[in-house]
């Protein structure tokens, strides 16, 4: 019944699933938390995901911003590169945590400027072959570096 | 509803073990296999000086109905003791040590990594934690273990044929069966609330997503403009699993008996071999594909595991019955049968000990017993004799556990080493007379 309930679709905009669905899923919400069963089977829907990202950490050096580590779907293998797309996309502070975190890992000095940057492209919603990718890009986050407090 | 609960075998009949045993190794397998690939990471992902220091958990994790050991490892020592004990007991549930402590505790470190920090985790990572916690319910996930050749090996010397598989009550098996509906019907309802998969289009487009595809552009360009076809395929086929949650006594009463012959389940599941195969060959989707085969093993019923061997027996390697001459008074020697017996799951193989003069006659007359004593024979359905290491090769082909290696065995050269092995063995059990002589 729980694992039922959590499998309703979020907003379908049927007033009566989505009221069954707010009714019901405070209900079994502490049993599917403590067990770890909380589920969204939203894989690949409702539609799939078109936008392919291509990241880089950049260091501002000599007027220029030039690259110090790249994530792209053609360098890391899939496990590893997803897990960091998805903290990258997570929230500001968690792309900011992973620059302090690279500012850390490359011993770079206290007061180097980094900075995410996000390039992509779309793929077309008809699934035809025929089309050009039309790159965009995006600073994400810049922050400069400092020395990390151990917990 | 009262219908149900008026038929107690409706959920205490007892079925077979082995489907939760055998997802108990695959799952652990999986996961073995998946963390240790994140060796690298480990304090990254899960460390308190990793991407989630306690100031950003609350960011993050919930504040309420949170479990996870993690949450008090405060040094990296530990978190990676942690990992390293959540790995060994993943081994330890592989091969069936103490399995049900070593898979409890492997699927509460499972859950707590999972805890410890949800923003990298995916479809395939819901999936582990939804069978963890089957094996967790189920009374019994003890077959193809370890900690069961003891039982076995006494029942055996006593009876010559082994222990029954354990037993579950169906209760588990119907709650997997449903969460497995639910999986595929979400998914289903998902899916079709966008425009793409309604229209077609979306795995044309997820097809060309380097992200996800295995092969380039040029491979996949030709077979796009037909994919649409799967598209509507896959929709069916996840709509269709609606059909395992119709009650039997209403397909009774509303499907004609031969409709009623046809054995949904087993389609619902080779449709699905085909759905996730399909996507684990054609892209890199993650863990999600292996997860899901683990979670149909155990949806497996002993009919299954009979008509799996059927299907075996009947298409792959032709069926044999091959006699296995072996020396009753010689503890090595039975020891090894014990061992074939317990591999031989397409029941292939006819234990005879030679020292019984009447069975010998019967199944080997026009070998002698001096002959037999010299080495392990076999004699295959078409009558032939195999010794030694060709005996071992010829059985080896009829064991699906031995499948691996049986192409190895042909390697120019093993037959010389392995007839020199085979003698160096024959030669030592007959210096010993008690069963527990070593090799």
């Amino acid at each position: 019944m729980a694992v039922a309930v959590y499998a309703i679709p979020h907003d379908m905009g049927v007033e009566v699933v989505d009221g069954t669905r707010q009714v019901f899923v405070p209900l079994f919400r502490p049993y599917m938390l403590t067990t770890s069963q909380w589920q969204h089977w939203n894989l690949f829907a409702p539609n799939p995901r078109r936008r392919v990202s291509v990241f880089a950490i950049q260091q501002h050096a000599d007027d220029a911003w030039e690259d110090i580590f790249t994530m792209t779907p053609w360098n890391e293998p899939f496990l590893r590169r997803t897990q960091w797309v998805k903290l990258a996309n997570a929230t500001d502070r968690i792309g900011k945590r992973l620059l302090e975190l690279t500012c850390d890992q490359f011993d770079l000095p206290p007061g180097t400027e980094v900075s995410l940057l996000e390039k992509w492209y779309v793929i077309p919603r008809d699934g035809n072959a025929d089309w050009t990718p039309q790159w965009e890009q995006n600073r994400m986050f810049t922050i400069s570096c400092h020395i990390l407090e151990q917990e | 509803m009262n219908i149900l609960f008026s038929k107690p075998a409706f959920f205490f009949a007892q079925i077979s073990a082995q489907g939760f045993s055998l997802m108990r190794i695959g799952w652990a397998l999986t996961a073995f296999c998946y963390y240790a690939l994140q060796s690298k990471d480990v304090l990254f992902f899960y460390g308190d000086n990793g991407i989630l220091p306690p100031a950003l958990q609350e960011t993050v994790l919930r504040n309420d109905h949170l479990f996870s050991v993690l949450l008090y490892a405060n040094s990296d020592a530990a978190v990676f003791s942690a990992y390293i004990l959540f790995l060994t007991l993943l081994l330890m549930s592989v091969v069936g040590m103490f399995p049900k402590i070593s898979t409890a505790l492997s699927v509460l470190l499972l859950f707590s990594f999972h805890e410890r920090n949800i923003l990298i985790l995916g479809g395939g990572d819901t999936v582990m934690r939804i069978i963890g916690f089957f094996l967790l319910l189920a009374p019994r996930i003890d077959a193809f273990s370890i900690s069961r050749i003891p039982l076995q090996w006494a029942h055996w010397k006593k009876t010559r044929t082994l222990l029954s598989a354990p037993k579950n009550p169906i209760w588990i098996w119907r709650l997997l069966l449903w969460q497995v509906v639910m999986i595929y019907l979400s998914s289903v309802t998902y899916k079709l609330m966008g425009e793409m998969w309604r229209s077609g289009t979306a795995i044309a487009a997820t097809l060309q997503h380097p992200d996800y595809t295995r092969f380039p552009p040029w491979v996949l360009q030709p077979f796009l403009p037909y994919t649409f076809v799967a598209d509507y395929l896959a929709l069916l086929w996840q709509a269709l699993w609606v059909v395992q949650l119709v009650p039997s006594f209403f397909a009774d009463i509303a499907l004609p008996k031969k409709i009623r012959a046809i054995p949904i389940r087993r389609f619902l599941l080779l449709g699905g071999i085909l759905f996730h195969g399909s996507i684990y060959i054609l892209m890199d989707a993650g863990l999600f594909s292996l997860a899901m085969f683990c979670l149909y093993i155990g949806l497996l019923k002993e009919e299954d595991f009979t008509w799996m061997r059927s299907f075996l027996n009947t298409f792959f390697v032709r069926k044999e019955t091959i006699a296995v001459l072996y020396d009753g008074q010689c503890g090595l020697c039975v020891r090894s049968v014990f061992a074939l017996q317990l591999l031989d799951n397409l029941h292939r193989l006819n234990l005879v000990n030679f020292r019984d003069v009447t069975v010998r006659n019967t199944i080997a007359p026009d070998v002698t017993e001096e002959a037999l004593d010299k080495a392990l024979h076999i004699k295959t359905q078409n009558g032939r004799y195999l010794q030694g290491f060709y005996a071992f090769r010829h059985v080896a082909k009829h064991l699906p556990l031995l499948w691996p290696m049986y192409p190895f065995l042909f390697i120019p050269g093993i037959s010389f080493i392995g007839e020199r092995v085979y003698a160096r063995i024959a030669n030592r059990r007959s210096t010993c007379t008690h069963e527990d002589c070593r090799i």
